[in-house]
């Protein structure tokens, strides 16, 4: 979804967001274009498309071990990109993106965020646990960096230990309401090394859905970035193209009352079947993105 | 009256009065957003003259609406009414994307019986309003658009003006349809159209359409009018009101 702040600049939309699934395994991604570089909105996309590349890529060679998950796509997603810049004779500015993903197969699930966003985790029992993950100075990090070691990167921010990115945990029950859980800082770079999160087959289990948003999900005009991604998530089903109707009919509730969207927004889900609802339908995963002008 | 076949991912659905329409099951929709489109046309006996004009110009209405830019978020339901049928109307299609829809399958009317003008009405508003709730629920946005094409007055329905204004008052609310627009078109209409005005006014309907004499020339301009408002209605989906671009006259 474009931000008003891209329609009034006559940007394009600089998020992406993609999914895949095969009824094994199942894969969501997004990223988030620097608006202050070069043709990022193509960045965005490459990245979204190398990532989903790698994640095939595991299902076919059936790495299993959730730890060596995340170093594979990492590094096959990297060496998609940089294939990609070769044949499009695309500059690093050009793909200074951020990007999360999630990735789910029988053996459990891995999520990684590199760079800033909203990771957003709905239990069975409705419980709704969400991060927001920020850097300091607005410089997030970007996958591009590597190309340089992301030493580029550790200088803008001083040097590899510095603060530079925090992580605030928030969990909601319909019961209580919202409850602040944690906040802690991480260093350029543990930043740059990517936020994980496995969860074992057990643990994926008690899970209703899995969300990754990028930043534009905190730059609602008039809403609490933990209220939108409730609202967000509060899916009447997972059928079709269910997140882009969600996402919609929220945005079109806050414009009623004059609110919208700053910056794009990005959203992609995993929704998660139980072992009773396998046999009635099959699983939804949707990435949702709009360029809408 | 042979229905058009392909049922494949239809649903069927039921209204007050054991009245009944089918709809593309909504799991099968690839949009997140729909204008649904009803046109029914008069089957009574007194149509007979220019039933072909009027397969001509259902051919031509959906038809336009293929070419439309939002042609793949418009859903098309078409029926024919007499009092010849249960309930007064023939489904000839249900609510389908347009790209399913053959033009070459539909037939033209075989004329015969009354008029039973609030049996379409009822039919084509209560059938939006129904599969409107249905989409709504699931978070998709639809606004609709109905037309009905009838020669004469009502003379012949078991669904009461009560039952055609309950749907209609219902349609307006913005509860389950973003807008609706339902247009009464009159053809041949010289000795009745007064009729038909109060008709319109009682029922709540948007507007009433002279489309004069049932020429050829007429039927097209007829045609060319569903296919422009459809479009307007379309294009307004999302704004909160209906299109303020429907013609006044055709």
């Amino acid at each position: 979804m474009i931000g008003q702040d891209h329609v009034t600049q006559g940007k394009p939309c600089q998020d992406h967001a993609l999914s895949f699934s095969d009824g094994k395994c199942a894969g969501i991604v997004i990223a988030d274009g620097c608006g202050s570089a070069g043709e990022t909105d193509m960045g965005a996309r490459l990245i979204t498309f190398g990532t989903i590349a790698a994640m095939k890529e595991c299902r076919t060679e059936k790495v299993s071990d959730l730890v060596l998950l995340v170093q594979t796509i990492r590094r096959k997603g990297r060496e998609a990109l940089a294939r990609a810049r070769n044949i499009f004779c695309l500059a690093r500015e050009d793909t200074l993106a951020t990007c999360a993903y999630a990735y789910c197969t029988e053996n459990g699930c891995v999520v990684a965020l590199f760079g800033d966003g909203v990771l957003a985790f709905k239990y069975r029992d409705g419980a709704i646990s969400m991060t927001r993950f920020d850097w300091s100075d607005n410089t997030p990090f970007y996958p591009a960096y590597a190309d340089d070691k992301d030493e580029s990167f550790a200088r803008a921010h001083g040097d590899d230990d510095v603060l530079a990115l925090s992580e605030e945990c928030w969990s909601f029950v319909e019961a209580k309401g919202f409850t602040f859980e944690s906040e802690s800082k991480h260093s350029v770079r543990e930043g740059a090394s990517g936020i994980t999160r496995l969860f074992s087959r057990s643990e994926f289990e008690t899970l209703e859905s899995i969300a990754i948003f990028t930043d534009g999900v905190t730059h609602i005009d008039g809403i609490d970035w933990k209220e939108a991604v409730c609202a967000l998530l509060s899916f009447r089903s997972t059928a079709g193209v269910f997140v882009k109707r969600r996402m919609n009919s929220v945005l079109r509730e806050m414009r009623k009352e004059g609110r919208r969207p700053l910056d794009d927004i990005a959203c992609a889900v995993i929704s998660v079947l139980s072992i009773d609802e396998e046999g009635e339908n099959n699983g939804g995963n949707e990435g949702s993105t709009e360029d809408r002008s | 009256m042979p229905r058009l076949t392909n049922t494949e991912g239809m649903k069927q659905h039921k209204l007050g009065g054991n009245f009944t329409f089918t709809a593309k099951r909504i799991e099968h929709l690839g949009a997140s957003e729909y204008t649904l489109v009803t046109i029914a046309i008069d089957e009574s006996g007194s149509v007979s003259g220019f039933k072909d004009q009027l397969l001509a110009m259902l051919q031509a209405a959906v038809g336009s609406c293929k070419h439309s830019p939002r042609s793949d978020n418009i859903l098309v339901r078409v029926l024919y009414f007499s009092d010849k049928y249960d309930k007064g109307t023939s489904e000839i299609h249900g609510f389908k994307p347009l790209a399913e829809i053959d033009l070459n399958a539909y037939v033209a009317p075989v004329p015969g019986g009354w008029t039973p003008l609030c049996d379409a009405v009822y039919s084509a508003i209560g059938a939006m309003n129904k599969y409107g709730e249905e989409l709504s629920a699931q978070d998709y946005l639809a606004n609709g658009i109905a037309f009905v094409v009838t020669d004469g007055g009502e003379n012949a329905s078991s669904a009461t003006m009560g039952m055609v204004k309950g749907e209609l008052a219902k349609s307006v609310t913005g509860e389950t349809l973003e807008s609706m627009i339902s247009v009464l078109v009159g053809v041949n209409t010289q000795d009745c159209k007064h009729i038909l005005e109060v008709f319109s006014r009682e029922a709540g309907m948007t507007k009433y359409i002279d489309a004069g004499d049932a020429t050829d020339k007429n039927l097209a301009k007829l045609a060319n009018f569903v296919s422009r408002s459809v479009s307007s209605q379309s294009q307004s989906l999302g704004t909160g009101g209906p299109s303020q671009n429907i013609a006044a006259t055709i």
